[in-house]
């Protein structure tokens, strides 16, 4: 509902990554990677530690600069937009993000309307609006007046996911959002993650949790040393002689009695 | 009721009232003392606001001539030292950074010291804030210089540089005062200690275009400043241009507590003290909190002023005494109660 496509607006927003190469000092980090990434889609990247998955994720919100190749938005690199205009359209919410002065919640998620606004204007109507919807897409309205020191891990990713979402953006980048949650948190996030996707919006996270992976991505993109090593439904990506392989751990498949869907854990 | 509840013209209000009160007041004490009518009436005659005269004319020199610049000093000194203090505590997202951390007040003493060790400082009245001026942004410009590589600027690399530069300059300034005469050892010291008696209205109408100057343009920054305490990462991809944004804010900062300093000696603690309490008051957006710091800094260093004249009449405590007085015994309460704030991490 936060990203639903104006009527106008009808064809689907590219993210593209053309032979990506990024280098930190002499060591590749990532080596030629080329991706496309549709809105509506749901993405997970998973791979080992170190395997590049956040560098991916920076690369692809433009934090870092890349040796070879480009990311374009719709088509256009991203080297010739502005940080405004990049933040428009494409949010990212940060491996534990946090804020240690009191601001209120409210202040916090209207933030998110910063690349909209020039200087000099002040929230408008529809800035107001927006912040509202994000604060209700993520269950966050009754939060409105706390601080932000005051709130619960849970919480505050929450509140977090909603300033990402009042920037309307058409593609959401997260890296590992339900790390630190409890269930029903997790539960609530991968909800509003399928939702937001489900409305239009790219949505790409970098996920530890490959059981959760499995079960809620219907993409995954696996990276083993800087290197796309599978991308496709996650029956394909993950099989057994590939986890075996990339993360050198026997892992086992088994369904779900009740609801049938495949459930992916191993034995310690 | 919360900070936020309280509306920020409200605090500006008071705070603009208790200002003007305070301002007549410490006009009006003094080693003379001239009756609050009778400045007030002085004050307004000067506006043509009224024609009788009912004062010597000792009366209206000391009043227009000592105690109003130096009362007008007082307030931009503090009021750019509580509003850069606030900048460097949002840059650093650290609420216990001061506006002289990156090595501008210690830069500044040792130009001062210099000026006053080579004789240099009598030859004119400018050439000792000039001196300090020009040491506080060299010593900044060198720790900026060397916490940049590669374009990049790293918070934590520039706190450090910070440190082990302006360590550097107290030890030079510490070895040029034990190789001098005692006389200008006690010259050097008193500098040191903070002082605002030198104030006239030469030195007002410098300070004032930068000090407003910068203070506007900050004010122009305040809700880049919000977005920069969600972090490097959020504040980029939120459309904040992070290094630019900073690099602006710190230059401004530094810039105006150069000025400032230079004129009045080394006074601590008001950069940190100022704009902690207010947070409590008002919150942490830079909006209420920048220009809420800029008069509580104002009024907070007029009174130190009024208090390190009348102390010890006819003598006078020195300025950074008075300040250190107030700002330690708030320090340890901020570090007994407010760990968190400490380390943000």
């Amino acid at each position: 509902m936060i990203a639903s496509p104006c009527a106008a607006d009808t064809a689907a927003h590219t993210l593209t990554l053309q032979h990506i190469t990024y280098q930190a000092g002499k060591r590749q980090i990532l080596k030629d990677i080329s991706l496309h990434v549709s809105g509506g889609e749901l993405i997970a990247i998973v791979g080992c530690n170190g395997a590049g998955k956040s560098t991916l994720l920076h690369v692809i919100a433009g934090l870092l600069p890349v040796s070879q190749g480009d990311v374009r938005l719709d088509g256009q690199p991203l080297s010739h937009l502005t940080r405004k205009a990049i933040a428009r359209q494409m949010a990212l919410l940060p491996q534990q993000a946090r804020i240690d002065f009191g601001f209120q919640v409210h202040d916090v998620v209207r933030m998110g309307r910063h690349p909209h606004r020039g200087r000099f204007r002040s929230a408008s109507p529809h800035d107001e609006a927006t912040v509202h919807r994000a604060m209700a897409a993520t269950g966050t309205e009754c939060l409105a007046q706390r601080l932000i020191t005051e709130v619960s891990g849970g919480e505050r990713q929450l509140i977090l996911l909603a300033q990402a979402l009042a920037q309307e953006p058409q593609f959401l980048l997260l890296d590992e959002p339900t790390a630190n949650l409890d269930i029903a948190h997790q539960r609530h996030v991968m909800q509003l993650l399928q939702r937001l996707a489900r409305d239009g919006m790219g949505v790409v996270a970098v996920m530890h949790d490959l059981s959760m992976a499995v079960r809620c991505f219907p993409r995954l993109i696996l990276l083993d040393d800087g290197v796309v090593v599978g991308d496709g439904p996650p029956i394909e990506v993950l099989s057994v002689e590939t986890i075996k392989r990339v993360f050198r751990v026997q892992a086992r498949f088994s369904r779900d009695q009740e609801h049938g869907e495949p459930l992916l854990w191993f034995p310690v | 009721m919360k900070p936020q509840d309280v509306p920020a013209w409200a605090t500006v209000a008071l705070l603009g009232g208790l200002l003007g009160l305070v301002g007549v007041a410490a006009l009006a004490i003094g080693s003379v003392s001239v009756p609050v009518e009778r400045t007030i009436a002085i004050l307004l005659h000067q506006l043509h606001l009224t024609e009788d005269v009912t004062w010597t004319p000792m009366q209206a020199t000391i009043i227009l001539q000592v105690r109003f610049p130096r009362v007008v000093m007082a307030a931009l000194v503090g009021g750019g030292l509580a509003l850069s203090g606030a900048v460097m505590q949002g840059i650093f997202q650290n609420p216990m950074a001061d506006p002289g951390l990156l090595g501008v007040s210690s830069g500044a003493a040792l130009g001062a010291v210099l000026a006053l060790t080579l004789g240099l400082a009598m030859q004119h009245y400018l050439i000792l804030p000039g001196f300090a001026f020009l040491g506080g942004l060299a010593a900044a410009s060198v720790v900026y210089g060397l916490a940049t590589s590669g374009g990049k600027t790293p918070i934590a690399t520039l706190l450090l540089s910070g440190v082990a530069v302006s360590s550097l300059s107290t030890a030079f300034t510490s070895f040029i005062l034990t190789r001098s005469q005692y006389s200008m050892m006690r010259e050097i010291l008193f500098w040191l200690m903070g002082g605002l008696e030198a104030s006239s209205w030469d030195h007002v109408r410098l300070t004032t275009p930068v000090v407003l100057l910068g203070v506007t343009i900050i004010l122009l920054f305040t809700r880049d400043l919000d977005i920069l305490l969600c972090g490097e990462q959020r504040a980029l991809t939120l459309g904040v241009d992070a290094q630019w944004c900073r690099l602006v804010l710190l230059t401004l900062a530094t810039a105006v507590t150069a000025v400032v300093v230079s004129l009045s000696g080394t006074v601590g603690f008001v950069g940190l003290i100022v704009p902690h309490m207010l947070r409590l008051l008002v919150g942490p957006q830079h909006h209420r909190l920048l220009p809420v710091s800029f008069l509580g800094g104002a009024l907070f260093l007029i009174l130190a002023d009024l208090v390190a004249r009348v102390l010890a009449r006819p003598q006078e405590v020195r300025l950074g005494i008075i300040t250190a007085f107030v700002g330690v015994p708030f320090f340890l309460y901020l570090l007994r109660t407010n760990r968190r704030g400490l380390d943000p991490l």
